[in-house]
């Protein structure tokens, strides 16, 4: 293990120093760098982010396995939990470099990058740039045994070997399993066969098609009626052949079907039947209620939790933060600042004594938010967290300090009549000089308990940094279902896809991670409204936009803006529905104007141009 | 449509249960369990991986959430150790004032 977390680091001062040296000099000379070395730098990086996920879940696994039973000084030394601390640093980092390179792709090669969803996939198209795969980091963790990979990477001649070892060893649940894992892989193999076939249909087609409007071009302007012949029966076949493709592209063949879809379905709705809807709340008062699925397994034994479900029992209040919820902070909720009543909230949480010490503490809350770029919550409902987060154990702090100074105001008492005698003793232990030095103890006390406090918000918001990044989830997580799958399924899905992820930078500051003004709603103007739906289109790798299409982003500005589209030259209105608009379009000065129903209109196109793209593979 | 093979049961079940727990939108997931049937099937493994991937993601928060509260547990038992021993030199202070 050690081995492998110094090839992690080696790897991993490679990547931080190379990601340093992107950073310092090959950023001014990136418009140097063609598309391809952009793609494989960004390939590569993704790689990297890949491997040290899997060797950080080998050893979470491992760890996770023990880590109720731990003592807190075995926690504190457990050599394995150091390492997950480290490799989970190095993640991070990785994760980091990743997400900056991908802004860098073309909206087509991100597209590409994401549909990229594991190592092997990701291994195979880097050889296909002539790039040396490096070999995997390995663990020597129980769960990994079978593989450097996770259970879920093993390809099918690995899984061949595990179950021939399995039966020369006779065991017979093993030899169940892999037999089972080798019909899953083969599937797999037989859907991935399919696709690749239907690409080099694809590719056909389009070939077919560019042959065929040069010889229709030869047949029209170039050959004499008596040269007609063989040229038309080499057309005539081609369109057959074109034909025949189209007719093979359109058969229900590799498509998952009814029975593959009842079954998903059955067993979709019986596992929801299981796990019943709980409310999660930050805090009584203020309901932001959120519906999660709470496992009922726990109590009946019969059925098996989940993750969420233990998250919503004990993840303090991670949920409300988690990027689930965006929506709930999307809700226009835009707080980047604590108002009064959170102050006073804030005031209870650390027991700070006046105004001024609030809005201290208030800042500092604020500061660890943007530099753990926390952008899902707004800074109330971070507040709302942190007092899940630590309230418990401070009330119980409170405690041990009522006792403490009870106990010490005791011993006092008892070394000042030691030293003075009973009589003496009571002329200095007056009830002032008693209450100053009760005063005193609280005070240093309550010290103690506001800095574990505090220090309790900041090791959460390093667990919430780390884990509820939008952009990964995004970009990383979710990137091959936005990409793919959801387009494929029609806008429809696509619309409520943008609508639910579409959460805003909510963090004063934080121009880094700031959504585009469009995502929050609007744009600035610095063409005519139809040059500026052109290039929102084209932004959103929509590539060479039609007419109708720029229209219809056009129309849907103008109506939000109240504007109505005329022809310059005779003020007469173009667009019927932009009739009731009080300011023409010509007239309009540059600035930022809404631009909400536009992006919506402009994300229908790019989910019905994915729609289009998944199906016929152009 | 011919019944599923061992192999296809297994993904399908798969597919189904994590879409179940998956913490997406609920219309979202409503969206993709009705249209599965029409997807191609490597459109599906591909889902398969995203729901995969997603869980591996929650399992991490979960790990780093309990790693979180065990640490918490620790930084609290500490604060009091030092609590006491901040209350005890108070004391002495106090007792050499009045004494």
């Amino acid at each position: 293990m050690d081995i492998a977390v110094a090839q992690i680091f080696e790897l991993s001062y490679y990547t931080t120093n190379m990601a340093e040296r992107l950073t310092q000099q090959e950023r001014p000379s990136t418009p140097e760098r063609s598309r391809e070395e952009v793609y494989v730098e960004t390939l590569k990086l993704k790689r990297d982010v890949m491997s040290s996920h899997y060797t950080m879940n080998s050893l979470r696994r491992e760890i996770d396995n023990r880590i109720e039973e731990m003592t807190d000084e075995q926690l504190n030394t457990d050599p394995e939990v150091a390492k997950y601390k480290q490799v989970s640093d190095e993640y991070r980092r990785r994760k980091q470099s990743f997400l900056e390179s991908l802004e860098g792709l073309s909206a087509e090669d991100k597209n590409k990058l994401s549909s990229l969803t594991n190592l092997t996939k990701l291994e195979v198209e880097l050889s296909s740039f002539n790039v040396l795969v490096a070999e995997p980091e390995r663990t020597e963790t129980p769960a990994s045994q079978t593989s450097d990979r996770p259970e879920r990477e093993i390809t099918l001649e690995e899984a061949g070997r595990m179950l021939q070892i399995s039966r020369d060893r006779n065991h017979q649940l093993e030899t169940a399993y892999w037999g089972s894992k080798i019909a899953e892989l083969q599937e797999k193999q037989k859907a991935e066969e399919e696709a690749r076939r239907k690409e080099n249909i694809n590719r056909r087609i389009k070939e077919i098609e560019n042959i065929l409007v040069e010889k229709y071009r030869i047949l029209y302007q170039e050959v004499s009626v008596i040269d007609r012949r063989s040229l038309e029966e080499e057309i005539k076949k081609l369109e057959d052949e074109k034909s025949r493709l189209e007719k093979e592209l359109e058969s229900p063949e590799g498509k998952v079907g009814k029975s593959w879809g009842d079954r998903i379905r059955g067993v979709f709705g019986r596992r929801k039947a299981e796990i019943s809807p709980v409310s999660i709340s930050a805090e009584p008062e203020q309901q932001t209620t959120t519906t999660v699925e709470q496992p009922q397994a726990e109590q009946e034994g019969s059925k098996r939790g989940t993750v969420l479900g233990w998250l919503a029992e004990r993840g303090k209040g991670i949920l409300s933060a988690g990027v689930w919820e965006v929506r709930q902070a999307w809700r226009f909720q835009r707080g980047t600042k604590f108002a009064a009543n959170d102050l006073e909230a804030l005031s209870k949480l650390v027991h700070v004594e006046n105004a001024d010490e609030a809005q201290g503490k208030a800042n500092e809350i604020l500061e660890l938010m943007r530099e753990n770029n926390i952008t899902t919550v707004t800074a109330s409902e971070f507040l709302n967290i942190a007092n899940q987060v630590t309230y418990e154990k401070a009330a119980e702090n409170n405690d041990r300090i009522d006792y403490m100074i009870k106990n010490a105001m005791d011993a006092l008492k008892d070394r000042v009549a030691k030293y003075r005698g009973q009589a003496t003793a009571e002329t200095v232990l007056t009830p002032e000089n008693l209450k100053n030095a009760e005063a005193d103890l609280r005070t240093q006390l309550n010290k103690f308990r506001d800095g574990a406090t505090m220090k309790d918000v900041e090791s959460f918001a390093k667990v919430m940094r780390d884990n509820m990044d939008k952009k990964w989830w995004l970009r990383y997580v979710y990137a091959p279902l936005e990409a793919s799958l959801l387009g494929y399924l029609g806008y429809t899905s696509y619309l409520l896809w943008s609508r639910w992820f579409g959460g805003g930078d909510l963090i004063p500051g934080g121009e880094d991670i700031a959504l585009s003004p469009e995502e929050s709603g609007q744009r600035y103007l610095d063409h005519n409204m139809w040059e500026e739906s052109r290039e929102h289109l084209k932004e959103l790798g929509v590539e060479n936009p039609t007419n109708q299409e720029i229209q219809a982003v056009d129309s849907a500005a103008a109506q939000e803006n109240n504007i109505r589209v005329v022809n310059p030259e005779n003020s007469q209105t173009i667009w019927p529905d932009t009739a009731g608009g009080q300011t023409k379009d010509i007239s309009m000065v540059k600035g930022l104007i809404k631009w909400g129903a536009a992006h919506k209109a402009a994300l229908a196109i790019k989910a019905a141009r994915l729609g289009i793209k998944v199906a016929t593979g152009f | 449509m011919d019944e599923l093979n061992q192999g296809q049961q297994q993904v399908a079940d798969r597919v189904g249960e994590l879409l179940a727990e998956s913490p997406l939108d609920n219309e979202i997931k409503q969206v993709l369990v009705e249209g599965v049937g029409q997807l191609p099937k490597d459109l599906l493994f591909k889902l398969l991986d995203v729901l995969e991937n997603e869980r591996e993601e929650l399992e991490k928060v979960a790990f780093e959430v309990k790693l979180f509260l065990k640490e918490q547990n620790n930084n609290w038992e500490q604060t009091a150790k030092n609590q006491q021993k901040a209350a005890d030199t108070i004391v002495d202070i106090w007792a050499d004032k009045l004494k």
